[in-house]
This record gives C-alpha cells, structure tokens and sequence, in this order.
C-alpha cells in the first residue's frame, strides 16, 4: 500500500492484462494504438470498426463509448458501481447496491510510511443521495481526509497529536466536499453524462466521513493496536472479534436525519474523535449505512450469521479480508441492497486474547 | 460544410427518474445554431415569390392587387445579390411572372426587371394552390441542393382542384422547398395553408389588411435570405422494444413532426428540421416508450443526434432511472411542463373556436377561459391579447370569461391561426 496512491479503485475483474499492460493493439497488425485514434498509425486499419464489448444486459456486443447498449439501451456498470481495493490486512468495497442508480459512497485507503509498521488510515464516506453532486463530493472529501492523514500522523508520538490530525483532516474533507459544490454536479463522477438534466438539485451537495488511523504496537508482550476514530455523521466504525461487535462511533442523527454533515450547507462539520486501545487478534470494519443497517435485527441485537462469517473464517487479523469485504457486500445486497454499501476491513492484532477499551486522552 | 455543423449544439431538459413500471419518457431537446456571420460558407440559395393573381384580388377597387405588387416589389429589393429567384403568378394554374423561365441571378438589373414585371400583372381567374406549389417545386430543383424557400400568398380558397389533389402535390414538394403560407383578408382557409406550411416546414399566418403585406413579404424575405445551412435533421436513436410516441417542435410554434420520421435504420429515425440560420435556438419536445426496467436500473431512452447535411453531431443524451425514491421520481421538469401546457393551450383554443363555430357557448366559454389562464400562467401575452379579441376576460387566473357577440372575422382567424404559437420558459437571468 502506497501512501500516495491516489488512483481511483477500479472493478475487480478488468481481464487479464496482456504483456503485463493494457494497451490496445490493433487487431491487424497487433501494433499498440494511440488511445482513441480511429487509424492505426502501423498498418492504416480502420479502428472505428474495432469489436464492441457485450452488453451486460442483453449480451449483444454493441457498448457505444458512451457506455450505453447501443440496442437496448442498458448502462453499463462502471468502476465506481463496484470499487475494490485491497492490500495485505486491509482491504475495501464499495458496492451500487440494488436500489440506487449511482455510488455515492467512496472510501480511502492509506499507510502513512512505506514501512510495514506505519499507522493505517482508512476513510469512509457516504453521500447523502438526495443532493445531486454528492457523488463528487464523497469522493473528494475520502481524498482529502486520506492524504492530509498520510502526510502528517507518520512521526505523531502523541495521542493528542493524532487527535489533531483527524481533526485537520476532516477540516481538508469539509473544504474538498465545498469544493465540489463550485464545481458542479457532474463534476465527478459523470464525465460520461453531458446533461444538463439535472435542472433537479435538490440542495448542495453533502457526505458523512468515518476516518480511523491505526497504529500497531507490537513490542509488548500481547500484540496492541491503537486506534483513532473521528466521524462526522452516520457511517460507523466497528471492532469485531470473538463474536462481539463494539461500536466505537454515535451516529450524529436525530429522528433519522443528520445532524452533521460535510459540505457547502452544512451547520456542523466538527468531527467526534474518540481513541481505543485494541489487545489481541480482531477486525477493525468501517461502513457507510448501506451496511449497518443490516448488521443489527430489530430487537438491536447483532446478525448472528454474519458475526459468524467474520470471526469463524479463521483467526481474526490474518490476511485476505477482501474475501471477508465482498461477502458483507453481498450480506447487504441479499438483504435488499437498499442503499450503496461501503465497507473497509483491517485485520490487528495476531495473539490470543482481544479486549477493546476506550482511552481517555489528554 | 463540414464544420458547419459544429455551429450545433443540443440540450437535453428532462427529470430521468421514473417511478418502478414506467414506461414513458418525456424530455425536452433545446437545440441551438451559432454560426458565425460570414463564418461558414453560404449554402446556395433559392427564393420563390408565390402570389395570387385571381380574379378576387381585384376586389376592394384594386387595393389588394396593387398592395400585393407593391409589397412583392418590396421583397425583391431584399433578395441578395447572387440568390436565384423567381416570381410566379398563381390563379386556376401557375405562370411565370419574372424571368420568363427558369431562375434569375438576382442583381440590380434582374430586381428592377422583376419590379416591372410585377407591376404589369392584372388579377384574372381562379384558384388551385396545388398547381402552384408544383411550380414552385419545378423552379426549385433547378438548383439541387440549394437552400429553397417560397413565400405564398393567397386571398382565397383553392376551388379548382379537389382537397385529394391538393395533398397529392403537397407530397409531391415534401423535401424541395420549405413554403411560408400567407392569407390574405378572411376569404381563405386555414386548414388549407396550415397543411401546406407543415408539410414544407414553413409558417401559416393571417394578413388582415392589404396594407399589412409590406411589411410581412419583407420580413418573411429578409428571415429567408438568413438561412445559412440547409438540410438539417434530428436524428432519433431508441432501444430496442421502444416506440416513439411524438417528435414535435415545440417552441417558436408548435409542430407535430411525427408523421415526417424518414427511418435510418431499426433504430433510428430522421425528422426533417429544415434550414436554419447562424443563430437560431428551437425546442423540441420527444415523448418515448420504453422497455421497463428495474429499480435502480439506468437506461438510455434516446440519443439525440442533429445531421447536418448528413454529418452527425455528437449526440445528446435522454436517459431513464427508475427509483422507488418518490422524491427523485415526483419531481416535474419545468421545461416539459411548459411546453405541454403550451400544447394544451394551443388544443383549448381550437376546441374553444370550434365550439364557437358551432353554436356551444357553454363549451366554448370553458375551453376560452381554460385558454385565457394557461396563456396568463405560462407569460404568453400575444395569446392572451388575440384571446381577447374574442373574449371579454373576468378574471385571467381563474380563466373566468364570457364571450364576445360582436367579433371580428379577422380576429377569430387570427386568434385560431397563431393558437400554435409558443412563448419559451422563463430562463434565468443571463442564461
Ligand atoms: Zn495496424
Ligand atoms: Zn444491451
């Protein structure tokens, strides 16, 4: 994991690059071609004519580039609809769901030096479906709170100072969120849909934020992780070990609204930041919404099946949590899938017994 | 003229959230030339002044046959040097009035020959339009290609063909020329010139006053001479399984170009726009039927390309998002509703004349009033000013009126004949 990767995740299965690169080849002469070129420049073959993919709805093989069926008119599902990322103990989706059109969700992913101890930062952020352009501002503000806390928790010895840094880094989000109000409300995500239709915004565009910046202290006797969690809004962060969820965030909502929020309108962006101290082998989940709202049945209690999937899969904090994230993913698409789901996973901790506790600071 | 076309642009207005079932799709196509003057190379043009010389235009003590020459004389000062022309002479057949045959260059020389022309054409005969339009037709494809235009004038009814041979020769024009059809006084007839002005994509209009021609052949002329680029056509792409249900122009007048659709191939369809000048802006209102998709699907309804001259533009976008959010879904766009309460608007006023015509005050009081508040609600001032003409109006927001005894012939023919015109929608400031 880089600290400054900053591409945008892209789909799981982009096919199996050839020489190791995705450059297009003309199908004549198998010379690499000048991204959008209609000729080749090798053999003067007419590229225009190139084979269309399939339709992912009726199967035909007529996807226009403007990523419609050029039959039946299907969109066809695009990065963003289901964003995978991955990296050693930590891994994220974020899922379109079954009901929305769009992903307004987006996560962050980050390690804040390129040693294997660095703090781990991840970054979660639902945008509220309602205002058009909040798909551009979830990403934006994801981005800014991810970078600011890479470039400046790496060397913070102090609790305090962490504390600090996420509150900075949720200032970075809110200014990013506002930003992408000036920009517009196709200024994302739409690069594809040239289309002033959207004469419907209904308010500036808006996210929640859930950032958590881990440090591992591995030189005690039972493996520890601290972790600082800091959220303006509803998406949660979790710790998940031995059957047991503890939920380190309160929702700011009120009769089911928000009550803060990231963005151009918003009364009250300041973060919560709270700071805990994690003993022993356990998952550390960040989700939007889309997720939690199936975590708990409605006498409050806890799924048990997917509390089972977590902690039955093996020791808990061992790698390849991608497995783990795409089926909480599906968990929520098989309960209706009624929002976009994001979800972030990190496995801490490798050791025998798991305590949470809360640290009061300062 | 390939990069004409990048004079072109089109918008789409539409709320793409459908509810779960839906199936129809309304969006309003605001399409825009902006070719700079001088900056594109004219197509060439054709100019046809189609007048009519019989026996009726004697009337009034000769006014109206020297009114018409006078105001003929006045659009030929207007064509521009180089424009082909002509002047034909309509009564129970069609003549050449200016040249003798075919198309003149215009110049200061053929202007002054055709003013002399004109002003030597004594009113005789009949009627028979369609014979004139086949003239008309005949001069234009003397110059494939060119940008034809034909300004039509007549004082009466056709009475020497039947209305069968009539729309035989309007088919037979369809594509060669574009025709403004204009009445004189109150002898003529709507339907008759408002199918000519469809068919041929030009306007239909009263001219009440023989005075009144003057300024309207010099507009009507100086409004041809504008147009830079010919042939131009929306280009509907829908999916498989679809159907459109109307392609109409909707603003500056309303016109149903679904019956005009020319098949491209399965899935698409050219509809016929004709010649357009460097900076004009139209609307255009698409209603298509689609496959239902589900909820949280997206779906292209339309691509919406404009050909010019056979080039496609790159196309704008109609899409369908079904959500069982019913606050994206119950969300109106403001520029379909408009545009179909103008429609509605236009359709109160006929129901509303004819009603008149046919001794229902009752009805026609309703669909007048309903007229006078959608024209009041919706700005269109030179609707509620022609209404008023017929109606006495209580109460505009209520659409409470009573109607006229007295009323002018000419008014009512007014009134029925600019019903289709629209006002566009109150566009923010500097937009
Ligand atoms: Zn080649
Ligand atoms: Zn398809």
């Amino acid at each position: 994991m880089s600290a400054t990767d900053n591409e945008s995740p892209n789909g799981a299965d982009s096919g199996d690059p050839v020489d190791g690169s995705d450059v297009e080849r003309c199908p004549s002469c198998g010379e690499a071609t000048i991204a959008g070129a209609n000729w080749c420049e090798a053999c003067g073959h007419d590229l225009s004519r190139r084979p269309l993919p399939d339709c992912a709805a009726c199967g035909e093989p007529q996807v226009g580039t403007d990523g419609y069926c050029q039959v039946c008119g299907h969109r066809q599902p695009v990065g963003r609809d289901h964003a995978v990322e991955s990296h050693g103990p930590v891994a994220a989706v974020s899922d379109r769901g079954l009901r929305r059109h769009q992903n307004e969700d987006a996560f962050a992913l980050g390690r804040a030096s390129d040693g294997e101890s660095g703090p781990v930062v991840m970054v979660v952020c639902d945008g509220v479906s309602t205002t058009t352009g909040s798909a551009a501002a979830s990403v934006a503000a994801a981005d800014a709170a991810r970078d600011h806390l890479v470039s400046t928790v790496d060397g913070v010895s102090t609790p305090d100072g962490i504390e600090q840094a996420i509150r900075n880094a949720v200032m970075a989000a809110q200014a990013a969120a506002t930003d992408a109000a000036r920009v517009g409300p196709d200024g994302g995500d739409h690069s594809d849909r040239s289309n002033p239709a959207s004469s419907l915004q209904a308010g500036l565009p808006s996210t929640t934020l859930v950032a958590t910046v881990t440090l591992a202290a591995d030189d005690g006797p039972v493996p520890t992780s601290q972790v600082w969690v800091g959220w303006v809004g509803d998406s949660r962060a979790y710790v998940v070990a031995d059957g047991e969820t503890t939920l380190l965030t309160a929702d700011h909502q009120l009769a089911g609204a928000l009550t803060r929020w990231l963005g151009a309108d918003s009364e009250n962006s300041t973060p919560d930041v709270r700071h805990h101290e994690v003993v022993g082998p356990a998952w550390l989940l960040v989700c939007s919404d889309g997720l939690w709202r199936y975590l708990h049945s409605a006498t409050g209690e806890p799924a048990h099946e997917l509390l089972d999937r977590l902690t039955a899969d093996g020791a808990a904090g061992r790698d390849g949590g991608l497995n783990l994230v795409e089926e909480l993913i599906r968990f929520a698409n098989d309960h209706g899938g009624h929002d976009n789901v994001t979800v972030a996973l990190f496995g801490l901790n490798q050791g025998a017994v798991t305590t949470v506790e809360e640290r009061q600071d300062g | 003229m390939a990069d004409v076309g990048s004079g072109f642009e089109a918008e789409v207005y539409q709320n793409e959230f459908l509810p779960a079932g839906a199936e129809i799709v309304d969006a309003v196509v605001t399409v825009r030339s902006h070719v700079a003057a001088g900056g594109a190379q004219r197509a060439d043009a054709v100019e046809m002044i189609v007048i009519d010389t019989s026996g009726s235009m004697s009337e009034e003590g000769g006014r109206k046959m020297r009114a018409a020459i006078e105001a003929t004389q006045a659009a030929v000062d207007t064509i521009d040097d180089g424009c082909h022309f002509a002047i034909v002479g309509g009564s129970a057949g069609a003549y050449m009035i200016y040249p003798n045959e075919g198309l003149a260059v215009a110049s200061d020389r053929t202007r002054n020959e055709a003013k002399r022309a004109v002003a030597r054409v004594r009113p005789k005969g009949g009627t028979a339009i369609g014979s004139w339009l086949r003239a008309a037709a005949y001069l234009a494809a003397l110059r494939p290609g060119a940008i034809a235009h034909a300004l039509l004038l007549t004082d009466g009814k056709n009475q020497h063909e039947t209305p069968e041979e009539l729309d035989r020769q309007i088919a037979e024009c369809i594509g060669r020329f574009q025709c403004d059809a204009r009445g004189l006084g109150v002898d003529w007839d709507i339907g008759e010139l408002r199918r000519v002005a469809s068919a041929l994509l030009g306007t239909v209009d009263i001219i009440p006053r023989p005075e009144d021609m003057h300024d309207e052949f010099t507009a009507l002329t100086r409004q041809a001479m504008g147009k830079q680029i010919g042939s131009v056509a929306l280009r509907l792409w829908t999916p498989k399984g679809s159907s459109c249900e109307f392609v109409k122009q909707v603003a500056p007048t309303l016109e149903n170009l679904t019956a005009l659709a020319q098949p491209v191939d399965a899935l698409t369809s050219d509809y016929p726009l004709g010649a357009w000048a460097g900076d004009e802006e139209r609307d255009y209102h698409l209603r298509i039927r689609i496959p239902v998709g589900n909820v949280g699907d997206e779906r292209l309804a339309a691509r919406v390309m404009l050909s010019i001259d056979g080039v496609d533009q790159p196309p704008a976008l109609v899409r369908a998002i079904w959500t069982d959010d019913e606050r994206l879904s119950t969300r109106i766009n403001r520029e379909v509703a408009h545009y179909t309460g103008q429609a509605e608007l236009a359709d109160a006023i006929a129901q509303g004349l004819a009603a008149r015509e046919a001794g229902d005050a009752e009805s026609a009081t309703i669909k007048l009033g309903r007229a006078v508040q959608l024209a009041h609600e919706s700005g269109n001032d030179d609707t509620v000013r022609l209404l008023q003409k017929v109606v006495d109006v209580d109460d505009a927001e209520s659409g409470t009126v009573r109607l006229k005894r007295q009323v002018e012939r000419s008014d009512e023919m007014a009134l029925d004949v600019r019903s289709t015109r629209t006002v566009r929608i109150n566009k923010p400031a500097g937009g």
